[in-house]
């Protein structure tokens, strides 16, 4: 069970945890990002408003559950099986980043399955402490991860110069709506996660409140991201592989305050573990509701797809290096196939068919 | 005959036979003849010498009479003057009334001079009251029996608590008798809302329990959940307030409790101001207060007694000495084991000079080091105090100086293990806890490094976010936020600032003053 707060932190802290990994965007767009990230915060909300339609179609029901109610059993079933896939999908991709970011950066020498495999656990038990227990803790990360921002963009003050975001608007429009698509697949759309969990959100939880003041607050953490990465690293955003990280490294004051990346690295994978948490609860009742019964045994099921969910981000990809290439050119569209195309067919067929509440 | 007592040891030797509560004689009636009585309750006490069954008689009426107490827990003197003297000479005084009682309650009426003093009907009550202090009075030719309070047993003096010392504050601190613990409390508190309800747990040992609160604040369905949690224990025995804390508490963690206990007298009450429900242990020193909130193992009551600034700060203090008390060795371990990349190049230099060239890897001379640290903590605890003076030294020279020039072990590891020692002293509240999760994240740094820190460090967060206390979430106020209780968190605001209760205790009461205008 959450509430209202809970659930709008969940969400800005679910999209800020992958504020670690902006490179998606960032080393197309370049020093426009920034416009790109306004762009792709607009085709969220409209996104957004076309879930609360569904929200207030079908109060108090979980995306999985409105589909078997709209297609009827068979691709009910279907879709819900889909959905599945697209979760463990969706982690194996976070999964599989975060261990390129630990290779490269942090434990070069220890191989990734050791990584990804602690990760995936450590996901996996903290999802068998059920929904409510995980995002009980968003106020407190977000707070801490927005905390942490705004301290490192003060640090770094000394290093930013407004010259490095020009020039302005002198890309292509199709990289634009390429990199706006690609921000709105993730992270932004991605909280299409929460839809699933809807049926444990509390009677008086606001949902659709929540699921507006969230993207916004979890935009905003991206904005000042893409405005301090812009500031800092100017033109060698085009080829950083984790510009984020390259930022906070250059912090040097006075031999004092420098080598801070660590922390700050610190935080924000805490804030993707915290996201890949929220995914593997999303992946449990999704599971659920596509077999049509609760499990007494969680823990086992999670850890079978955690398991699913390694095997999948190690073998799944040849090297670090392809993974946001793959993801700009292929991934995006899988992405925004699940959250944007199919949400809306389903509120298409379901005002059609005329079911669930009338009212808007 | 043989067969028949071989049966019957049979059948009392089964697991479910009847234990001592459902001995016939509990709930039998005491007879009207004293001889039958007397016999009875020589089967019951058996051959314990301490019970004293003096006979005497009563009056002018010349009856028999017997007085039954507990030699060792009554006051001798009381009861000679109190109650033995008015039944044998008063009774006969010329301005008495000739008509004999015919009822114990007409004796109590007519003779007892004693405040406390009732009448019962039964051996279970008189057995429990005279094996708890009291006096009892049968008279021959009347039903029942008079039991009379002349409790008077050693007892500690009201000395200045040893686990909690303090700078500035009352000094009082709760001793084993419950009665004088009552005491305490109600000088403090003096109001009619000040509710104290007393039960009995144990089967053999029959400890009175006090549930403690204050009526207008505590919220009425947690004090219904504390009786029912009493009400479900099933034991013999409750030597110490730590077994109800155990019985009582919500589980769910190995490591921290969720049950407060407190040995000063102003802690509690300021609890129960706050609309938490307190429990008196006879025989305890430490009393309990529910529900508990992780944020209360940094607080003390010396907080509320000094100027807000002094008492955010010390508060700050002890949550950072608990932080760094967990923390320190395994990020040292992790540090110099996998990071050491992360180590300013002078620093590193000066440490890598300073370790030398000690045989084992940091994660296990770390594991050494704590390991010895905990030994010689405990030596020190359980040692008499002059031995206790020899382990320290034993400690601080062979550990602290001979392995290090010995190349045993690195000096940096020393001055590790030696900050985390005295910040683990420094917030002696959850010590346990501490000591159990340093080793843990030890063994996950030493073998993941900061990745293995870090994901325990979230892992025990969620723990902790999943805990509760008596319905109360554990973390509050920080989990679930509360903007009006953060004023008396890590952080303590001025007193006319704290408007309000905790939003999470007192739902029903939650005004504590009102804003100054």
């Amino acid at each position: 069970m959450f509430t209202t707060r809970q659930l709008t932190f969940g969400i800005a802290a679910f999209i800020g945890g992958s504020s670690l990994f902006t490179v998606f965007v960032s080393q197309i767009t370049l020093q426009d990002s920034w416009i790109t990230a306004l762009l792709a915060l607009a085709a969220s909300l409209l996104t957004i408003w076309m879930y609360t339609g569904l929200i207030s179609r079908f109060p108090g029901r979980g995306l999985l559950e409105m589909h078997t109610e709209v297609y009827g059993k068979q691709i009910g079933l279907l879709l819900n099986f889909l959905y599945v896939l697209f979760c463990i999908g969706f982690a194996a991709v976070s999964l599989r980043n975060l261990g390129d970011f630990f290779s490269s950066y942090i434990m070069p020498e220890t191989p990734m399955l050791v990584v990804l495999i602690l990760f995936a656990l450590t996901c996996a038990l903290a999802a068998g402490q059920g929904i409510g227990t995980v995002l009980r803790l968003s106020f407190l990360l977000f707070t801490f991860m927005f905390l942490a921002l705004l301290l490192n963009c003060f640090l770094l003050i000394k290093n930013m110069e407004l010259s490095n975001f020009l020039p302005i608007l002198r890309l292509g429009l199709d990289t634009y709506a390429k990199g706006s698509f690609v921000l709105t697949a993730a992270p932004l759309c991605e909280i299409v996660i929460f839809l699933i969990l809807l049926p444990y959100a509390d009677r008086k939880t606001n949902v659709k409140k929540s699921f507006f003041q969230g993207l916004l607050l979890g935009a905003l953490h991206l904005m000042i991201t893409f405005l301090r990465d812009i500031a800092v690293l100017g033109s060698s955003l085009a080829f950083l592989t984790e510009p984020t990280y390259e930022a906070v490294r250059r912090i040097h004051i006075l031999d004092v305050f420098s080598r801070l990346e660590i922390i700050f690295a610190f935080v924000l994978i805490v804030m993707r573990v915290f996201k890949l948490s929220i995914l593997f609860c999303a992946i449990l009742r999704a599971v659920e509701d596509t077999v049509g019964r609760t499990f007494q045994r969680r823990r086992t099921v999670l850890i079978f797809v955690a398991t699913l969910a390694v095997i999948a981000a190690l073998f799944g990809f040849r090297t670090g290096m392809t993974l946001p290439e793959w993801f700009r050119n292929t991934g995006a569209y899988f992405f925004g196939f699940f959250e944007i195309v199919l949400p809306l067919i389903t509120l298409i067929v379901a005002a059609i068919r005329r079911l669930g509440c009338r009212k808007m | 005959m043989k067969k028949l007592t071989e049966l019957l040891n049979a059948f009392a030797a089964r697991p479910d036979a009847p234990g001592i509560d459902d001995t016939p004689w509990k709930t039998a009636r005491i007879e009207k003849k004293l001889d039958v009585n007397m016999k009875i309750l020589e089967d019951i006490f058996g051959p314990s010498g301490d019970v004293i069954r003096r006979r005497f008689r009563f009056g002018q009426s010349r009856k028999q009479a017997a007085l039954i107490c507990v030699d060792g827990l009554i006051r001798a003197d009381r009861v000679a003057a109190e109650i033995v003297k008015p039944l044998m000479y008063d009774s006969t005084a010329e301005d008495m009334p000739c008509v004999l009682p015919r009822t114990m309650e007409e004796v109590q009426d007519a003779y007892m001079t004693v405040g406390e003093s009732k009448t019962a009907y039964s051996f279970g009550d008189l057995v429990s009251s005279v094996l708890s202090g009291d006096a009892a009075v049968l008279i021959d030719g009347i039903p029942g029996v008079l039991i009379t309070n002349a409790k008077g047993f050693p007892q500690r003096s009201i000395e200045d608590p040893q686990t909690e010392s303090i700078l500035r504050g009352p000094r009082e601190g709760f001793v084993e008798n419950m009665r004088t613990n009552t005491a305490l409390l109600r000088r403090r508190l003096k109001t009619p809302d000040f509710t104290l309800e007393t039960t009995t747990i144990g089967k053999q040992t029959d400890t009175s329990v006090t549930i403690a609160y204050l009526r207008t604040i505590a919220d009425p369905n947690l004090v219904k959940e504390v009786k029912a949690r009493l009400s479900a224990i099933d034991t013999d025995g409750i030597l110490d307030s730590g077994y109800i804390e155990q019985f009582i508490s919500d589980g769910g963690s190995p490591f921290f409790t969720t049950i407060a206990s407190s040995e000063k007298p102003d802690a509690v009450a300021g609890k129960l101001l706050e609309g938490r429900v307190a429990l008196l242990v006879d025989g305890s020193p430490y009393v309990l207060t529910v529900p508990t909130f992780f944020i209360e193992n940094f607080q003390t009551t010396e907080d509320y007694y000094i100027a807000p600034l002094f008492a955010t700060a010390l508060r700050f203090v002890r949550f950072f000495a608990f932080i760094i008390s967990v923390l320190t060795l395994p990020l040292y371990v992790a540090l110099t084991t996998f990071h050491l990349e992360l180590i300013p190049t002078e620093l590193l230099l000066s440490m890598s000079a300073a370790k030398g060239n000690t045989p084992f890897p940091t994660v296990i001379e770390a594991l050494l080091m704590i390991i010895v640290f905990e030994i010689l903590k405990e030596a020190g605890i359980r040692l008499p105090r002059p031995a206790g003076q020899a382990v320290s030294m034993v400690g601080a020279i062979i550990i602290g100086e001979t392995a290090v020039s010995a190349g045993l072990i690195g000096a940096p590891m020393v001055i590790a293990v030696a900050i985390t020692a005295v910040s683990a002293f420094a917030s002696p509240a959850q010590a346990n806890a501490s000591m159990i999760l340093r080793l843990l994240f030890l063994l996950l740094s030493g073998i993941f490094g900061g990745l293995g820190l870090a994901l325990g460090l979230w892992l025990l967060l969620l723990h902790l976010a999943s805990l509760k206390s008596f319905g109360a979430p554990y973390l509050s106020p920080a989990v679930p936020f509360h903007m009006a209780d953060a004023k008396d968190s890590l952080i303590r605001a001025p007193l006319r600032w704290l408007l309000t209760r905790p939003t999470d205790l007192a739902k029903r009461n939650p005004r504590r003053q009102k804003p100054r205008s």
